[in-house]
C-alpha cells in the first residue's frame, strides 16, 4: 500500500466542503459568546434542514422540556443560548456529512460513536466543573479526520480497515502502517484549515495521545468511555489504549464514572434518533 | 395483531376495541382503537352491546424468562473481554476494564 503524500493530504482538506456558516462562527467563537442569541436563532431559522434538526433535538428527550418547541426562537428561550449553540453544532454538523462510500466504513456506526464521545466529553466536563459547551463540540469535532479520510480517499481507507481487521489492531495504528498518516493529524489539518482556536486544534490531533493540555485530556478519556460503552453497536468495537497520565489528570473517582455511563447511555438513543431521523 | 369476540361481562379494563362498533343505522358508537374503560362499558351496555371484538394484548413480558444470572455474567463478561482485548494482550491497566463489569452487572463497590 502507498501511503499518502502530505500534499495529497492538505489538497483533500482545502477541497473539504464548508460547514454552514453560522456553525463554522459557533466553533470559532467557542469560549467567548460574541454570537449572541438573536443572530442565532435568525440564522438557523434560515436554514430549513438544520433547523429541523434543532427542532428535533430540543425537542428530544435529552431536553425534558414538558411542552413542545415549535420555533427556533421558542428553542433559543427554553433551551438558553449555550445549550442552544450546542444544540446547533449538532446538527449543523450531522447535516454537513453526506454518507460515504468506503467499503469497511460503516458511516452510522461513526455517527452513534460521534455522538457518545460528544455526550461523555459534556458530562465529564459537567462533573469536572470545565466548559461543557467546548467540550460537547471536541466531541462531535474529534474524529473529523476518519470521515475526510474515508471520504476523500476512499480506496486507501478502504485497504487501512482491512489492515486493521486483519491485524485486529488499533485504527490509528492501521492508518499509520498504511496511509503514512492517520486520523488525529488530518483532523487537526481540518481544524486549522476552519480556523479553530488553537487549544481545540491540539485537542483534535492529540485526542488519542494527548499532550499535557485540559481539553485533550477530557475527549481522549471520553473517547475511550465512548468504546467502552459499546454504543456504536459495531461488532468488533475495540478500546483503545488509555493515558493513564491523562486519566490521572482529570482525576475522576467511580461513582463520578458511574454517572456519567448511566446519563450518556440514557441520553444517546434519543439524539441519534433527532440527529439521524 | 390477533382478536378475539367477546361479551362485555368479565371484559378486562382498558381492552381495545379492534372494529368499529356501529348501530343498525350504520352510525358509528365508537371507533375502532378506543380505550373500554369501565364507563365506557356501562354505556355499550345501556344501548344493548352484548359482544365486542377486542384485541388481544401482547404477552406482558414478565411472562418472558429472565436471562439466567449466570448465564448473563458470563454473556457481559465475555463482551467486555471483547472490548476490552487490545488491553488485555498489552497488559496495560485501564480503569475502566475495571468498573464496567460492576456497572453492567448493577453491583457497586
Amino acid at each position: 500500500m502507498i501511503p499518502l503524500s502530505p500534499e495529497a493530504v492538505l489538497a483533500s482538506v482545502r477541497d473539504l466542503p464548508p460547514l454552514p456558516a453560522v456553525v463554522m462562527e459557533l466553533i470559532q467563537s467557542l469560549g467567548n459568546e460574541v454570537v449572541g442569541a438573536d443572530y442565532l436563532a435568525q440564522e438557523i431559522a434560515r436554514d430549513p434542514a438544520l433547523s429541523a434538526k434543532v427542532l428535533r433535538l430540543a425537542n428530544s428527550s435529552l431536553y425534558g422540556m414538558s411542552r413542545q418547541v415549535t420555533s427556533i426562537s421558542d428553542a433559543t428561550a427554553i433551551l438558553g443560548l449555550r445549550s442552544l449553540r450546542s444544540v446547533a453544532t449538532a446538527a449543523g454538523l450531522a447535516g454537513s456529512f453526506a454518507p460515504v462510500h468506503c467499503t469497511g466504513f460503516d458511516f452510522k456506526a461513526f455517527w452513534r460513536h460521534t455522538i457518545a464521545t460528544a455526550l461523555c466529553a459534556r458530562a465529564l466536563a459537567q462533573a469536572l466543573r470545565a466548559n461543557e459547551e467546548t467540550a460537547f463540540t471536541l466531541g462531535l469535532l474529534h474524529d473529523i479526520g476518519r470521515l475526510a479520510l474515508a471520504s476523500n480517499f476512499p480506496e486507501a481507507t478502504a485497504g487501512a480497515l482491512q489492515y486493521q481487521q486483519a491485524q485486529d489492531c488499533h485504527g490509528l495504528e492501521a492508518e499509520r502502517a498504511t496511509l503514512g498518516t492517520d486520523h488525529c493529524a488530518v483532523g487537526g489539518l481540518i481544524a486549522e484549515h476552519w480556523h479553530f482556536a488553537p487549544a481545540i486544534v491540539a485537542a483534535i490531533a492529540g485526542h488519542h495521545e494527548p499532550p499535557m493540555t485540559g481539553a485533550a485530556d477530557v475527549v481522549h478519556v471520553a473517547d475511550n468511555m465512548a468504546h467502552a460503552l459499546d454504543l456504536s453497536l459495531l461488532e468488533h468495537e475495540l478500546v483503545p489504549p488509555l493515558s493513564m497520565s491523562a486519566w490521572m489528570r482529570l482525576g475522576l473517582d467511580e461513582a463520578q464514572c458511574r454517572k456519567i455511563f448511566q446519563q450518556v447511555e440514557t441520553e444517546h438513543e434519543a439524539v441519534c434518533a433527532a440527529l439521524f431521523m | 395483531m390477533n382478536t378475539v369476540m367477546t361479551t362485555l361481562d368479565g371484559l378486562p379494563d382498558g381492552a381495545v376495541l379492534a372494529e368499529a362498533l356501529c348501530e343498525s343505522s350504520g352510525q358509528v358508537l365508537l371507533a375502532a382503537g378506543s380505550v373500554l374503560t369501565g364507563p365506557v362499558i356501562a354505556s355499550l351496555r345501556r344501548r344493548g352491546v352484548e359482544q365486542v371484538k377486542v384485541n388481544l394484548p401482547e404477552p406482558a413480558a414478565d411472562l418472558v424468562p429472565p436471562e439466567d444470572p449466570q448465564v448473563r455474567r458470563e454473556r457481559i463478561e465475555r463482551r467486555l473481554q471483547h472490548l476490552f482485548r487490545l488491553t488485555l494482550r498489552s497488559g496495560q491497566i485501564h480503569p475502566l476494564m475495571h468498573m464496567l463489569p460492576a456497572y453492567r452487572l448493577g453491583e457497586h463497590a
